[in-house]
């Protein structure tokens, strides 16, 4: 092993041009055996470039890579992966129709020449599976669409260590897991950087980041601010690192202004997903609804704006009892869900903004069976201006434009239906720190005038700031009512109760 | 914490169980199928069971199973193929025409067997060749030019039938020597039954034993499944997914090609429009494909299973002969076979997409407000 | 109050197509007539006369009704309809059956059973999920079952209906068994008015032409102006975004496969009044070459985007193509042959045009 000065790996000058941008601008970047080393940024910053050029996604990069001193060229994933660069990506890749062990062996199963043996395929597959823990729990022949969603995160990452990487990339690894089950991702985090294996670890999450890295490395517009030891920076420092500019304070203290009950929900109820839940929601409230994954969040959202039938319970808005089960219906009662999943559900990205945005008022803006979308072009400026949306022109393609700009139009798309109840499921995932604190700073607006909004999300920090009151849903049910002096400890804890 | 883990350790046995035989049973029905299908003819029409019917109907399944085995190669890979039943007709004519025109160029008649063995061997090189150059051009319009396989195979399809009725000049094509023709349909053995093993039967039964080996048992078709189930990840796993595909379609043209080839010769004839009029070859591979359980949007399926389902239809095809319905019965039979398992697939996904998320460890609580609730209605 | 402006900084991903491409999609079509009317008019000095364009209008006219009900369906995402040649026919053999209470309720009659086909497609595609193109092949073949068998393979002439389609028939039986007065009824006027609709020129111009020009206009306005065609266009791009916007997916892909099967009960009527005979071929490989016109006319595979202007430019070049060669002397099965060629180099052209933009493809 040449290693000469010790590095698992050394990026050195390495840029990625895409179609009239510089994604990756001449970054330096270096990782050291047994550490855990941070990536952070803003979305569209370039850490997930970056790490794309390492697992051999591109093959019109420029620049030195060496990995364990070696210069190393990184044209296609199997020569990434031949040079020990292993890549949990954040959107999974998963072959449903397949099994467990298929998965975990995808191009690389065992065998006698061009014969495959699944025996030996099988008894592999549970030694991939101990080494994250899961040999108890999976039978390796299982097709992978019986697989509930954390298992497959680490089955991926079983996948990934079969190979045995030197260099282990996890973009975003906990953005779909509960907190017990990061900490079951950490102890085996923890073993691996035992072991010697260089860890790179992008994620938005700062307490993650505090609590497992070593070093951080922080990235904006294409290029490297710094490199850090852990020890030295504070999370706002970070933030000031990530955004470009010193922030005060983050979240804004507000007095809640409640006036009248707008939504009693009584015994709402879907069998497997939601159970007897009740509660009530008054004009001009935040309501904030915490559970881990899996607890029912947005099962509860999808039920109450209609997306999901309802097997029971009723919804009472405005004291009037309105039909579940119907999505436009409660569109036109006033009830409007903003869905976790912007890209499937929440933007036809083929459409212009101007398309997406009037796609919830479709009906509004007709009539006679006629559509006139002229009626809309009042709606949009004033969205527009509202959200400060960029680019300004409408007629652009979604596509186009940039996570937090598309949450932005997501956001217009259900603003612009006037609603009485705003149920956001996750409204700022994936967002950059600026578009976050103006879609923070909209909802509270929203609440000023008399609107009620109810935000699932799993950014604690977020929900603590913005609700007046949070309630704490686990296993289908509301298990706490959380009102005065709210703060991330005490609602973890109700959630984790 | 430790309860949580112990629940989920306990649900993972469980649903593990009692999908298990389900799974396995739906994995293999299109076996049941055909037990089933023999078992009700036989008992209806004793005489299905005897080789004066066994045997036609064996002879009429070779070539829809050559074709469905590239039918459910393409599918497998995740894209549809409707050019297969054009390329039929290349190849029985191209065969014909290539072997005419070679017997006349090496002198015909006066050249004796080695002209004649080897003018059929050139044909079946050029037709097999032509068959591969149409795979090849649809395998890469939709691996490298990333154009719908849909709308690929459509502009393959009109632009061959349009070939072949040229070639053809829309005539009827004949071998000039028909010396070698017959052999291909003798008989090894005079036995009833065993009269079904013909040299066409055993290239047929060799090709798909080597097709359904070539797809499960090595690294090249497990690859292959792996790319029509997840195209992403078997790239990231450094599998090279368009050669996968492109090889696929070539695959699919081959044996489409080897299907006319050997029809036409069996036959002594090549039409350009075989199929056209009668039962759709297109039609019937389609539907053994489904029914035979190849996953419609790719990543999972077995040639012989897909022969299986050829023959099950072919069975059912037989035994309405028998109970004297036309060959029009069999069209609306077809049709109606694969509209039923088309709806059977869809309404299991779509079943499944309901209870996508369902939590597992609620569904006993929810057993029991179900039942709460029930108790309430009838009370009141 | 902070003032964050990260949002307001350039983001450096591309925000303008390229203009070829626009230009492509949006007029590749044109550019391709006009290049093939340049052709036509060094081959023919006549070709661009009143009367030989109209000849190529007349003879796509059939097609153009398939074509503008199936655009419908590829706007709605779905790949195409592929049991508009048997709706054809069952439309033109059911419009036979009916006429003899009159021309106007055998139209009624096919065109509702256009109206039930298209439902039932639309059900399962739309409600189930089920694979367009898969699922209409099947009813496809159903409905080829259905029409062969009833009729024993026959065909079924509109002047000798009686005599034909008494023994053989399917409606006609049952209807007899109802009301037996039925086959005393008049038939030669009758037949004498289906046939003749084919053979209809008002203002010197075959009626179908009209009712192509009809069938287009109403399903532009469709597809463009009502809140159907714009719901549809939300669907098309994303069935999910449609169904989390409020919008009932079900009902609006059920709509379009509709518009599908009417298209093609009226297109099925009038080829069957040309043909003046009924019979389970009568619509066949119309289906393919629909989806030819459409593509041509920019229509994208992947759902809503496109329009019925595309879509009558693709039709007509289809048209051009088909007499230009003509007049070259090349015979039908060879312009087919040339007709595929050209319609995979342009879909492969369009997609890695668009491909090069990242875009999704054809």
């Amino acid at each position: 092993m040449d290693t000469k000065n010790g590095l698992a790996l050394e990026m050195k000058q390495v840029s990625k041009r895409f179609p009239g941008t510089l994604a990756v601008d001449s970054v330096d970047f270096e990782v050291r055996p047994g550490e855990v080393h941070a990536l952070m940024g803003e979305n569209g910053a370039g850490k997930s470039t970056l790490m794309k050029i390492l697992a051999g996604s591109f093959n019109d990069y420029s620049g030195e890579i060496y990995i364990e001193g070696k210069a190393v060229g990184l044209h296609s994933p199997s020569i990434a992966k031949l040079e020990g660069v292993g890549m949990v990506y954040q959107e999974l890749s998963i072959a449903y129709n397949r099994s467990v062990q298929e998965n975990i062996f995808a191009g690389a199963i065992p065998g006698k020449g061009k014969f495959v043996d699944m025996k030996q395929l099988r008894e592999e597959a549970v030694k991939a599976l101990a080494r994250v823990k899961l040999d108890k729990k999976v039978d390796p022949t299982m097709p992978m669409k019986n697989i509930s969603q954390h298992e497959s995160q680490l089955i991926e990452m079983a996948k990934v260590l079969k190979d045995n990487p030197k260099i282990l990339v996890m973009d975003e690894p906990t953005s779909a897991l509960s907190s017990a089950e990061v900490s079951m991702l950490f102890e085996i985090i923890a073993d691996l950087k035992k072991q010697g294996m260089a860890i790179v670890y992008i994620s938005h999450h700062l307490q993650e980041v505090f609590k497992i890295a070593d070093r951080v490395t922080v990235m904006r517009d294409g290029k490297k601010i710094t490199t850090c030891d852990i020890c030295d920076v504070t999370k706002e420092k970070l933030v000031e690192m990530m955004v470009g500019q010193k922030i005060a304070d983050f979240y804004k203290e507000r007095v809640a202004n409640t006036k009248g009950k707008i939504l009693e929900v009584r015994n709402l109820t879907h069998y497997g997903f939601i159970h007897e839940v009740s509660f009530d929601l008054y004009k001009g409230e935040i309501l904030g609804v915490v559970g881990l994954a899996g607890a029912g969040r947005t099962e509860l959202g999808r039920c109450l704006a209609g997306a999901d039938k309802v097997d029971d319970g009723e919804i009472i808005l405005d004291g009037e009892k309105i039909k579940t089960g119907n999505m436009s219906k409660m569109l036109n009662k006033g009830i409007a869900y903003l869905t976790e999943d912007r890209k499937q559900e929440g933007l036809a990205l083929r459409l212009s903004n101007r398309e997406n945005i009037l796609s919830s008022i479709i009906t509004r803006l007709s009539r006679f069976g006629f559509y006139f979308p002229r009626k809309g072009n009042k709606i949009i400026t004033e969205l527009y201006k509202k959200l400060t949306i960029y680019p300004h022109d409408p007629n652009i393609g979604t596509s186009n434009l940039s996570g937090g700009n598309q949450q932005k139009i997501l956001l217009a798309k259900w603003l612009s239906t006037k609603p009485k109840v705003l149920i956001l499921d996750e409204p700022t995932r994936g967002v950059d720190v600026g578009a976050k604190k103006l879609i923070h700073e909209t909802i509270v607006k929203l609440a000023e005038e008399g609107v009620a909004v109810l935000v699932l999300s799993s950014d604690l920090p977020e929900l603590v700031t913005l609700s007046d009151r949070i309630i704490v849903i686990k296993q289908g049910r509301i298990i706490a009512e959380l009102k005065d002096e709210l703060d991330e400890n005490k609602v973890l804890l109700a959630a984790n109760g | 914490m430790r309860k949580t883990k112990n629940t989920s350790n306990v649900l993972v046995l469980k649903r593990f169980d009692n999908s298990k035989i389900f799974e396995s049973l739906n994995d293999n029905r299109i076996y049941v199928f055909l037990i089933l299908v023999f078992i009700i003819m036989s008992i209806g029409k004793p005489q299905f069971l005897g080789p004066g019917n066994i045997v036609p109907m064996i002879k009429t399944s070779l070539l829809p199973i050559l074709v469905g085995i590239g039918f459910t190669y393409v599918m497998i890979g995740g894209n549809f193929d409707l050019s297969v039943g054009a390329v039929i007709n290349v190849g029985a004519c191209i065969v014909m025409g290539e072997f005419n025109r070679f017997f006349a160029i090496f002198g015909g008649d006066a050249g004796g067997t080695k002209v004649l063995v080897l003018s059929w061997v050139i044909a079946i090189a050029v037709a097999l060749a032509a068959g591969a150059a149409v795979g090849l051009i649809n395998g890469l319009l939709v691996a490298k030019g990333k154009v719908h396989s849909f709308i690929v195979t459509i502009g393959m399809l009109t632009t061959l039938s349009g070939f072949v009725y040229t070639y053809c000049k829309g005539n009827t094509i004949s071998a000039d020597n028909s010396k070698f023709v017959d052999i291909l349909e003798k008989p090894f053995l005079n036995v009833p039954y065993l009269q079904v093993i013909t040299i066409r039967f055993v290239i047929v039964v060799i090709v798909l034993v080597f097709f359904e080996i070539l797809l499960l048992r090595t690294k090249w078709g497990r690859a292959l499944l792996m790319v029509g189930s997840n195209k992403e990840a078997s790239w990231q796993a450094g599998i090279n997914t368009d050669k996968k595909i492109i090889w696929s379609f070539v695959i699919s043209s081959c044996t489409a090609a080897l299907a006319g080839i050997l029809f036409a010769i069996s036959m002594n004839a090549a039409v350009p429009n075989y199929g056209e009029r009668g039962i759709n070859p297109l039609m019937l591979v389609l539907a053994a494909t489904i029914i035979g359980g190849t996953v419609m949007t790719g990543g999972s399926g077995s040639v012989v299973k897909t022969a299986a389902a050829v023959i099950t239809i072919q069975s059912i095809f037989n035994g309405l002969i028998m109970m004297g319905l036309g060959f029009d019965a069999q069209v609306l039979a077809a049709g109606v076979l694969l509209a039923l398992v088309v709806i059977y697939e869809s309404y299991s996904l779509y079943k499944q997409g309901l209870k996508k998320g369902e939590r597992v460890a609620l569904l006993e609580e929810a057993a029991e407000l179900k039942a709460k609730k029930k108790i309430a209605k009838s009370n009141a | 109050m902070m003032n964050v402006k990260t949002d307001m900084k350039e983001d450096s991903r591309k925000t303008k197509q390229n203009a070829v491409t626009v230009y492509f999609t949006k007029f590749g079509v044109l550019v391709m007539i006009a290049a093939l009317a340049g052709i036509g008019m060094m081959v023919s000095p006549n070709f661009m006369s009143w009367k030989n364009l109209l000849n190529i209008l007349n003879a796509v006219s059939y097609l153009g009704i398939v074509a503008t009900g199936i655009s419908f369906v590829i706007y709605a995402g779905q790949y195409g309809d592929l049991s508009a040649p048997m709706t054809m026919a069952m439309s033109g053999v059911i419009c036979v059956e009916f006429m003899r209470y009159g021309l106007i309720y055998g139209i009624i009659a096919a065109v509702l059973t256009g109206v039930i086909i298209g439902l039932i497609n639309g059900f399962l595609v739309g409600k189930l999920k089920t694979n367009a193109i898969i699922w209409t092949l099947a009813m496809n073949f159903i409905l080829e079952g259905l029409v062969r068998w009833s009729y024993k393979g026959t065909q079924i002439y509109p002047d000798m209906a009686n005599a034909k389609t008494y023994t053989t028939g399917f409606f006609l039986p049952l209807m007899a068994k109802l009301d037996p007065n039925i086959l005393k009824l008049d038939l030669k006027s009758k037949a004498a008015a289906f046939n003749g609709l084919a053979a209809t020129y008002p203002l010197g111009l075959p009626l179908v032409l009209f009712v192509m020009f009809a069938v287009m206009i109403i399903g532009f306005i469709v597809m463009s102006k009502t809140t159907f065609g714009n719901q549809l266009k939300v669907v098309g791009s994303s069935y999910n975004v449609g169904k989390m916007s409020g919008i009932n997916c079900t009902k609006t892909i059920m709509l379009a496969f509709v518009a599908s099967s009417v298209c093609a009960s009226i297109a099925g009527i009038f080829l069957t009044s040309l043909n003046q005979v009924g019979a389970f071929y009568i619509g066949q490989g119309y289906d393919f070459i629909a989806v030819t016109a459409i593509i041509l006319g920019g229509m994208s595979l992947a759902g809503g985007r496109g329009s019925i202007v595309g879509v009558f430019g693709g039709v007509f070049t289809l048209g051009l193509i088909s007499n230009i060669l003509t007049l070259f002397g090349i015979g039908t099965f060879t312009q087919k042959m040339i007709t595929g060629v050209i319609f995979i180099i342009v879909v492969a052209v369009n997609a890695s045009s668009l491909r090069k933009l990242g875009r999704d493809y054809a």
